[in-house]
Parts: structure tokens; sequence; C-alpha cells
């Protein structure tokens, strides 16, 4: 809602005659008030991923600092020498909060219970894998999503619309529930594809047919995060078509004799692009988390397989760790998205 | 379909879902009584595939799968009633609020909704339900206390557009207090809060079943995510048929569920 806003505003000053330099100056303005904006973000969320561990009640930080913990007996005792050298809950509380700065600045988000290593290897390690299945599936995604929400739309006589109702049920499964029926049939039973992992165990990096393997296991994950990536974007696609068909402009472009063809890809798809560049961008953060989730379920080596381990060995380095990675893409995607905007904005 | 809705009648497949959720509410209050066992009654003999007597075989420790499952109805919807009406009722309030008060209130609301909208939510959630006390309350707690921002977000802006109707207005310079505005304000964002709780009731069931499947969440509460967590974590469900009664009629139960709520909400265009 704020980028229409903010947008209408700069288009309107920009129009009103004003010099270019004065536009100029306008986005280096704008741009410092994002760039703030996000800064911002990113404190709070080092302050969420810092205070609430130290704040829930029963939590092991809380506990750990109290008299006669009980995580002793959990958590071994070599993690948890580690885990109080990082934490050191017997600190003062903004002693705690400058040595955890410290330590994220350095890049050392501590050490993980489960795996034995520090916690940004791991994450840097798992973090390639996911990246590259969630950016093809939300590129397949988004190139399917569109073309399916706009062909709806400009279906004759709305029969497009027909399609709303499936779109929307295959959108409220929960991605991990669809993962984990295909897996049962496409890989389990009907054995068309790897069931688990990323590549086959022993198989090493420039051995022949490494590539192609890795390309055999990624299929199946890949083909479900597109499916569940689909719905939202072609329900949000066919929503803006429909939006922008009703528009003025279109029914007097048609009362000019002007092409249908041309009607379609200049007057319709073509204005519904801006909209869509703010969908695309919530759609990546989401792309992400069903990622995660789709890995957790085939074992993938990427941060989801990170993610069940954190959360199944209680390993809470690590679970801060994929938090903060997790909320720093989320704010790259963000500002990345909203700079692109401002940038089209101006240009036109 | 369009018009059925303008005439105020229910379409066809909004009447069918309204009975499946009507189905599930039903099966969750007699569950006590359609239950055949304790869901802690594991004297059954283990890996029972289906029978007469144990409907859904049993599984490795010998419970009835059957009884879980139809367990499972009472503590799932119930999650999902409670979260999803709680998470709704917060998004508004505080919408409300940050209207009402406007300045400084609205704009740090506004901002702490945007920073959880742009950050993946689910993670934030497993990260503060991992630190917690591993409760069904918690969880409840939990999913409420980071999914308000998307009612937040809708509502806020559907009610900055009733705020400057003249009836709101006038409510005001009449200097009407709290409750009178809201008396004006209400008949206008009904339609989007009773959407937002379908919506925020299916988010609900979405954001327990995951966490479940994460091993998050009170590990004696066997909702359908603990069920079927479980039945993924037994190795040799693929084996043979065991999947069949095991694993997969708790996740039709879910997918059923969560589908009939979505195609419940009308969807605008």
């Amino acid at each position: 809602m704020m980028h229409e806003e903010e947008k209408v505003c700069t288009v309107k000053r920009i129009e009103s005659g004003k010099t270019k330099r004065m536009g100029n100056q306008l986005r280096v303005r704008k741009t410092g008030r994002i760039l703030f904006k996000y800064a911002v973000y990113l404190f709070l969320v080092v302050l969420i991923s810092f205070f609430l561990p130290r704040m829930i009640p029963g939590s092991p930080l809380s506990a750990i600092a109290g008299e006669g913990s009980g995580y002793s007996g959990t958590i071994p005792a070599a993690a948890l020498k580690q885990f109080e050298e990082y934490y050191a809950p017997e600190l003062p509380m903004h002693m705690q909060f400058a040595r955890y700065l410290k330590n994220l600045f350095r890049l050392d988000l501590g050490y993980s219970f489960f795996y034995k290593t520090p916690v940004i290897d791991r994450i840097l390690g798992a973090a390639g894998w996911t990246l590259r299945l969630s950016l093809t599936a939300l590129l397949l995604a988004s190139v399917i999503g569109i073309t399916l929400g706009a062909a709806m739309a400009l279906s004759g006589r709305g029969h497009g619309a027909a399609l709303l109702p499936p779109l929307l049920a295959v959108q409220s499964v929960p991605t991990f529930l669809l993962a984990a029926v295909l897996q049962i049939v496409l890989a389990y039973k009907l054995r068309l594809f790897p069931a688990t992992g990323a590549v086959t165990p022993g198989m090493l990096p420039g051995q022949p047919g490494y590539l192609a393997d890795m390309l055999r296991h990624m299929t199946l994950p890949l083909i479900i995060l597109t499916i569940s990536e689909i719905p939202s974007i072609a329900i949000f696609a066919y929503g803006s078509t429909m939006k922008i068909k009703r528009m003025p402009y279109v029914a007097f472009a048609r009362y000019l004799n002007i092409s249908p063809r041309q009607i379609r890809w200049k007057f319709i798809i073509k204005n519904i692009m801006p909209d869509l560049m703010g969908k695309l961008n919530i759609q990546a953060i989401m792309c992400i988390m069903g990622s995660m989730f789709v890995e957790a379920v085939f074992s993938f080596p990427g941060l989801g397989q990170l993610l069940k381990n954190a959360t199944n060995y209680r390993d809470y380095p690590l679970m801060q760790g994929i938090l903060l990675i997790s909320c720093l893409y989320g704010i790259g995607i963000n500002l990345i998205f909203e700079m692109l905007l401002t940038r089209q904005t101006r240009v036109s | 379909m369009h018009i059925l809705k303008k005439s105020g009648r229910l379409s066809l497949r909004k009447k069918i879902c309204l009975m499946i959720l009507g189905l599930y509410l039903l099966t969750a209050f007699l569950a006590p009584w359609i239950m055949p066992y304790k869901v802690t009654d594991f004297s059954h003999p283990s890996l029972e595939p289906p029978c007469a007597e144990y409907l859904l075989g049993t599984d490795e420790m010998g419970h009835d799968i059957f009884s879980m499952l139809i367990n499972g109805f009472r503590l799932t919807v119930a999650l999902s009633l409670i979260s999803g009406f709680l998470s709704t009722f917060l998004g508004t309030f505080l919408a409300f609020l940050a209207g009402y008060l406007g300045k400084l209130a609205d704009e740090i609301l506004t901002m702490a909704a945007s920073l959880f909208l742009i950050v993946p939510e689910l993670v934030v959630i497993m990260f503060v339900a991992v630190f917690a006390r591993p409760t069904m309350l918690n969880t409840v707690l939990v999913i409420v206390l980071f999914s308000w921002p998307r009612v937040f977000k809708i509502t806020r802006s559907k009610l900055s557009d009733c705020m400057n109707s003249s009836k709101v207005r006038y409510t005001m310079m009449m200097k009407g207090n709290v409750l009178d505005v809201i008396r004006k304000l209400l008949p206008d964002i009904l339609p989007v809060i009773q959407s937002f709780f379908i919506l925020q009731c299916n988010k609900a069931v979405m954001y327990e079943t995951t966490l479940s499947f994460f091993g998050i969440g009170d590990p004696l509460a066997k909702t359908w995510g603990k069920l079927i967590r479980a039945a993924m974590d037994y190795e040799d469900l693929y084996y043979d048929n065991t999947f069949l009664w095991y694993l997969l009629p708790p996740i039709l139960v879910v997918i059923v569920f969560t589908v009939s709520l979505a195609l419940l909400v009308t969807e605008e265009t």
C-alpha cells in the first residue's frame, strides 16, 4: 500500500514540471529513507533474536542462567560449555547484548550442538542448495503462474474463473504435506524419482554423472515447490489483470479500433507488471519457506534439513542462525524490490 | 457463482464446504463417544493392519490409530478456532487502536506489522516455539502472536476508509466514546473480519501441522500434525502398505479441512 502512495507521489512531483535535478535529489532522499527503514528492520530482527529466547519463560537461556538448570542432561557437556561461552548467561543483559553484536559482526553465530561445527559454516554450506531450489522454482512458477492467471482473466465470457477454486484448494494445502503425498506416489510407489537426498550417497563432485544425478534428485522437489507456488501467483495475476481490463483506457482503446492483440499485450499485460512485482517480492519469501519444508521432507541438504535437525535436537544456536539468515534474506529481497520500484517510477 | 453471491445466497461450493466443516465440528464434539479406545491406551497388538476391531490398524506402540485420529479432531479443530479467533481479534483490535489513536501508535504498529510481513513468519514462529515450553497453550499463543499482522494490514486500510465516512466523523464530532465509534464502524468491516477469521483458522492448522512436523509443540497432544510426524518417523512405512492407513488418513483429514476453509472464503475480483 505504501509503495503505491509513494509511487503516485513521485510521479506527480516529477510531472509537475520540476527540473531533472530536483527529481534526482528527490530520489537520493527517498533512497536514503528506504535504506534507513531497512536498517531499522534489521536492528529489530537482531533485537528479537537476542531478547526473545531470554524472555520466554522456560527457555534454556533463562533456565541455564538460573539455579539448577535441568538442561545439563539433554545437552552434552562440551556443547554446554560452548553454549555458555557464546551466550555468557552470567553477564548482565547489556553486556550480553554487546557481546552478541560483536559476535554478529564477526559472523560468529555460535556453535551447533548437533553438527558440532560453527553455525555459520553449516548455514553457508546449506544456503546454496536452498537458493538454487527456491529461485528456480520461483522463476518457473512466475512464468507459469502469470501466464495462467492472465490467460484466465482474458478468456472469453469469464470461463477462466472456473479454475479459481482448484487453485485456491492447492494453495491452502501445507507445502510439506503436498511434498509428502507426492513423495509417496511418485518416488516410493511409482519409483519415478529418487526419494531422498540431493545426490546418490557416495557420489562425489566431479565424478562422471554427478551433475545428471544431482539434477535427477532435484527434479521432484523442484516440481513440488513450483506447484505449491503457482496458485497464489496465478490468482494474483488473475486479479490484477481483471482490474486493468476494466480500466476506462482499455475500453477507449477498443473504441479506437486498436487490434485486440495489441490491447492485450501493450494495454493490459504490460500494465499488470508493477503490481506483480510487489507480489513476487512476497512470493520470493514464501518460496524460501516452502523450499525449507520440501527439503525437510526429502532430506535435501539445504536450510530445511538444518531447520529440521535444529528443531529435533533443540539446537538453539543453529535455530538462531537460521532465523537470522532467513530474516536477512527477507529484508534483503524487500530492499531490492523496493529499490527497483522507485527506479522504475523515476524512469516513467 | 457471481450472481448467486450477489443475491445473498450461498453457492453450491460453499454449501458443500459448510457441510464438511459442520461434520468436522460434530466429530470434534462427539469425539469421546466415537473413539473406540482411549488415546493413551497402548495395550493393543502393535502394527495391526485395519480390521473390524482397529478400523485404521495400530501403530508401532500399540495405539489404535482411528481413536487418535478422532481425538485429533478435538485438538486441531479447537486449536484452529481459538487461534483463528484470537489472531483476528488481535489484528482488528490493533488496527482499530492504530486508527483511533493515529500518529505515533499508528506508525509503530504499521512498522511492526510490515516487519513481520517481510520476514518468513513460520521461521519466526518456529524459533519462538522451540524456546517456549512445549504446551498446547504456548503453541496457540505463538501462532496468535505472529499471525495478526496480515489481519492488521488489511483491516487498517479498510478502517482508514471507513474512519473518514461521514457517520464516523459525526460520531467523533459529537464526542462519542470509543464504543460509539466501534458500533458505527462494525457493519462496514464485519465482512472483512469474517473472511479473515476463516483464513486465520486455515493458517492456524497449517502452522500447527508444520510445527508438529518439525517436532515442535506438546508431544502428548496428538494433533493431526503429530500423527503425520509419527507416521513419517516409522521406518518401514513405505515397505508395504502401512502408509495407507497410518500416514494417509491424517494427511487427508488435514487437507480436506484446510481446503474447505479456503473455499469458503469469498474471493474478491
